[in-house]
């Protein structure tokens, strides 16, 4: 969770500082923040995933076990929604003569979106939760 | 309401290909650009040169840019919008201390 954490920081962070520097041609710089949508992305990541841990050392793929099983399950659990709400959104953007910054679709980028707003020990806690991962035990 | 011309990059499977079909059902006309040849080739059977064009190359390069935005600039004498719909996983959803890139 951390890299793809950390890289949708980094373009929702990249984006607001473009939409600073591209002010002045008045460029505007939307991020529309779709939650999980039926892609290509979930097969294309279980993929990467198992060559991963194919090469990864057998002692860290252990420590992490009970973590890979939860998160599978709660995947599993998850459904991801349809793309044409998504694009409706990005439609939308594209048409609007003053564009908002950003543009959330579905209604679990909504809440995601508000967990932000949270304090930290309660948005940790929630986000365990969705990911499977609030009673995990690390293996002994 | 105005025609816009619009460069989608990551154009030839999932959110960009949606996309790229209601924006040009609305009228708009789409560059659009995929890695995949095969899928680049049949999204641009379904466009006229009115309605858009379809190209592959892969952007996750500087140079792929360069290529896109030669290519793009190429057949419209402007652009209005740029969609980047790019992007995806390399690693595990887990960091695992993998070093796992996405």
């Amino acid at each position: 969770m951390a890299p793809i954490s950390a890289s949708k920081a980094a373009l929702a962070s990249l984006s607001d500082a473009l939409r600073v520097e591209l002010a002045a041609w008045k460029i505007p710089v939307v991020v529309i923040e779709p939650g999980g949508t039926q892609t290509n992305i979930f097969a294309k990541a279980d993929a990467n995933a198992r060559i991963a841990l194919a090469g990864a050392d057998p002692r860290q793929v252990a420590l992490y076990e009970h973590h890979l099983a939860a998160v599978a399950k709660a995947a599993a659990k998850q459904k991801p929604g349809p793309v044409d709400p998504v694009a409706q959104v990005i439609l939308k953007a594209v048409q609007a003569r003053r564009p908002k910054r950003r543009y959330t679709a579905g209604s679990d980028a909504r809440l995601l979106g508000a967990l932000s707003h949270l304090p930290d020990r309660l948005r940790d806690r929630l986000v365990r939760g969705v990911f499977g991962l609030a009673n995990i035990q690390p293996r002994a | 309401m105005t025609r816009l011309t619009v460069l989608i990059v990551g154009a030839t499977s999932g959110v960009g290909k949606a996309t790229a079909r209601q924006l040009a059902d609305a009228g708009h006309r789409v560059l659009v650009i995929g890695r995949d040849p095969e899928r680049a080739q049949a999204l641009g059977h379904q466009l006229t040169p009115t309605t858009g064009l379809a190209a592959a190359i892969d952007i996750s390069t500087p140079e792929g840019w360069d290529l896109a935005a030669e290519w793009a600039s190429q057949r419209a004498d402007r652009l209005d919008v740029l969609i980047n719909a790019a992007g995806g996983p390399i690693g595990s959803i887990l960091c695992l201390g993998l070093g796992c890139r996405w």
